[in-house]
């Protein structure tokens, strides 16, 4: 009987020991085996854009760490910032991750406040990383004099047309801003969709056109000035902007754009020839049908008379960053890994990667091969790099007020609101 | 026969049960509560507001609009889930021709997961090519077509109508298995004395199945109160705000805003109303004064 006993003392002994070392998995020390969990957005069900450029990646950075295991944890869009908060909060930060610029906008003042946000200035000083970006997204990456994210790629918002509905609605391609305001009624009363969007609020893609009008009347910092509250929306000049803002996009979206997110609006109206016009993230040009790419054009926002900006700018900026946790950066086993991958994935290499499957990046010399991406990417990075940029006006709104904010814009699309009431709200919101 | 003595020490059979209720429920409930009365982005220390959280429910359109939008949901939940649940059981009682297929074809919604069934009727309500724009196309009511769940005057209800659709299974089920314990003798008599299928469903059946009948309602509303899912995959609370519930309002509120405390708050009135109509419906309500007794049954009255 105690012999007995002894056994499965000595079993569970064993059992405990195993389980600790496979506990201790990812700081086991001596080469042992190593698991860095990453958290992205950038992994989707769809095989385009991102997906495979990071699903390869991940493969090939396993190869060269025969020890590493990279375990992916995925979710979708913006649902990323939930996973993040959630991380943060309950201090269990995945070893590295992919995220938005270290704004407030995106919660990431708190996420640096509470220390668990690694500080990478060391590794972002080292010559081979620094060289690869320009010295505006290391601005962007740089807060208090402390880098916090690798820059990953950029965004921008082109507006891209189809010139074959044009045609066939017998409307001309919008040059000035007169041209726009009479484009998209003709377009609608010509049975086609003027814009393509989703008004769903976790897309986030239905202020772009609000964004470029504010940019184009008051320039980009009286825009942002408006959302962070310095400036009234119902100041007068304002409300006649938000007049002719609504004038080109209450009613002009797609019927059921509240029911369709971003892919599906773009495969259901924009893919089909069934409507005009997208102004979106650079991000969803991977689904664009390529078959129908030559019917497309991208042209510059028209400028709007009497406005602040007299050369069309594009909004563009930094969008994505790979960040890491203090805690892993500072583990002696982790460290080095979690370096090594930071930098693999922000490599020269893994930029072309990126830019061959139609990835705005933010390396600097990287040259993506036009026969993958076609000439309408090619025609949206000679747009993006040669116009002047406008930050995102979103940078200007906290996340509280997005999430009031977007289904307001919603609102709007479906032409709940005249000009003063529109106005009255934002101001409701924004102003301090 | 013996009898079965109480000793102390089985109590502690308890424990493992204890143990994950107050783990899985009383401590989150009490954590919940606690950041109702905070301020607390989740990250830097919570800060004592006092009851501010509860004033803004006053203060909140959206949150008030939701409310009106649940107690709708609630009334139509009771009448068409309980009410056509019970109904359909009871004609399925007498054991029909077909009734195990019937029975079967009423409960298979209730197996399919909520995202499938919002993938489903998303398809359903498309404006090109969902079935019931086509239907109704097709007998000559293409008038009525539009967007179902873009249309911020039909949203709300599009999208509550997938849940209420799928869970009249489930009542059927419950209610079947409480008509089945009715003694038939009560129906044999009543028909011998002439008693119509009305007369026999209201005053023999509806009135021996009370209990089922509670149970039935407060599932239906709290189940309305609290429902998050559908909403957030049909519409996510748009267009603009029109579909928006307290569920949805909180989770917003919470993992968007990042208002905990705030997201706590409306967890703790979700909490209140759901524990309000389980009293009203089972304590003192109007059901819940009638018991299920046999002689609550008025067999002679059944005859007209």
């Amino acid at each position: 009987m105690h012999r007995r006993k002894r056994s499965i003392v000595a079993v569970l002994a064993v059992a405990a020991v195993t389980a600790l070392a496979g506990c201790s998995g990812g700081g086991a020390g001596g080469g042992g085996p190593v698991t860095l969990t990453f958290a992205t957005n950038l992994i989707s069900a769809e095989e385009n854009g991102t997906s495979p450029v990071v699903k390869e990646l991940i493969s090939q950075f396993e190869a060269q760490h025969p020890n590493v295991e990279i375990e992916e944890q995925t979710s979708q869009a913006t649902a990323l910032q939930q996973v993040i908060q959630l991380a943060f909060a309950s201090q269990n930060v995945p070893d590295v991750f992919n995220f938005w610029r270290p704004q407030p906008a995106f919660n990431m003042d708190k996420y640096i406040a509470s220390g668990q946000l690694a500080d990478l200035t060391d590794l972002a000083g080292e010559p081979s990383v620094k060289s690869v970006f320009p010295d505006s997204s290391w601005e962007t990456a740089t807060v208090d004099g402390k880098v916090w994210g690798l820059p990953l790629y950029n965004f921008s918002v082109p507006l891209v047309v189809n010139k074959k509905v044009f045609a066939d609605a017998g409307v001309p391609l919008p040059q000035t801003w007169a041209d726009l305001e009479a484009a998209v009624p003709a377009l609608k009363a010509a049975g086609y969709v003027p814009w393509t969007l989703s008004t769903q609020d976790a897309q986030q893609s239905d202020d772009r056109l609000l964004d470029y009008v504010l940019d184009r009347a008051f320039g980009n910092d009286g825009a942002l000035a408006l959302f962070r509250g310095e400036r009234s929306f119902t100041d007068p000049a304002v409300v006649q902007v938000l007049d002719e803002y609504l004038s080109i996009s209450s009613g002009f979206g797609p019927d059921d754009a509240a029911a369709l997110d971003n892919n599906a609006a773009i495969a259901k109206y924009f893919n089909t020839g069934r409507s005009a016009m997208l102004l979106t993230n650079s991000g969803y040009l991977p689904t664009i049908d390529k078959t129908i790419a030559q019917d497309m054009a991208v042209i510059p926002f028209p400028t709007i008379p009497g406005g602040a900006q007299i050369d069309p700018h594009i909004e563009k900026d930094l969008t994505n960053l790979m960040y890491a946790s203090a805690a892993s950066m500072e583990d002696d086993t982790k460290g080095p890994v979690v370096r090594d991958f930071l930098k693999f994935m922000t490599s020269p290499d893994a930029q072309k990667m990126f830019a061959d499957e139609s990835i705005l990046v933010a390396g600097v010399n990287i040259e993506p091969d036009t026969a993958k991406t076609g000439d309408l990417f090619a025609a949206v990075q000679e747009q993006t790099s040669s116009l002047d940029g406008d930050k995102w006006l979103g940078n200007g709104r906290t996340p509280s007020q997005q999430q009031t904010f977007y289904p307001l814009m919603g609102e709007a699309w479906t032409g709940a609101f005249t000009a003063q009431q529109f106005a009255e709200r934002l101001d409701a919101m924004f102003r301090k | 026969m013996g009898t079965l003595r109480f000793r102390h020490w089985y109590a502690a059979y308890l424990v493992p049960a204890l143990v994950l209720y107050l783990l899985f429920f009383v401590y989150p409930f009490i954590q919940t509560f606690i950041s109702s009365f905070t301020s607390w982005d989740g990250i830097s220390d919570p800060v004592f507001v006092g009851l501010d959280n509860y004033a803004e429910f006053f203060r909140d359109s959206v949150l008030v609009a939701g409310i009106g939008r649940i107690l709708l949901w609630a009334a139509l939940a009771v009448l068409v889930k309980v009410g056509l649940g019970l109904v359909f059981a009871a004609m399925l009682r007498d054991r029909l021709r077909g009734y195990k297929f019937f029975t079967s074809v009423f409960f298979f919604p209730v197996v399919i997961s909520s995202s499938a069934m919002s993938l489903i009727f998303t398809l359903m309500y498309d404006n090109d090519i969902g079935i019931i724009n086509k239907g109704l196309g097709g007998i000559g009511l293409g008038f009525l077509e539009h967007s179902w769940l873009s249309d911020p005057s039909t949203a709300f209800l599009a999208a509550i109508a997938v849940p209420i659709y799928q869970d009249i299974g489930f009542f059927l089920v419950i209610f079947l298995a409480a008509l089945q314990d009715i003694p038939n003798e009560y129906y044999e008599s009543a028909r011998i004395d002439g008693a119509n299928p009305l007369q026999i469903f209201f005053r023999i059946t509806l009135p021996l199945c009370l209990g089922s009948l509670r149970v039935c309602t407060v599932l239906a509303v709290t189940s309305a109160f609290k429902t998050f899912d559908y909403i957030f995959l049909l519409t996510s609370g748009g267009p603009g705000t029109s579909t928006q519930v307290p569920a949805t309002w909180m989770y917003l509120q919470t993992f968007q805003s990042f208002r905990y405390g705030y997201g706590a708050a409306i967890a703790m009135l979700i909490f209140v109303l759901s524990i309000l109509v389980s009293v009203v419906v089972m304590g003192s309500g109007p059901l819940g004064r009638m018991r299920r007794r046999p002689e609550n049954v008025d067999l002679e009255g059944a005859v007209a």
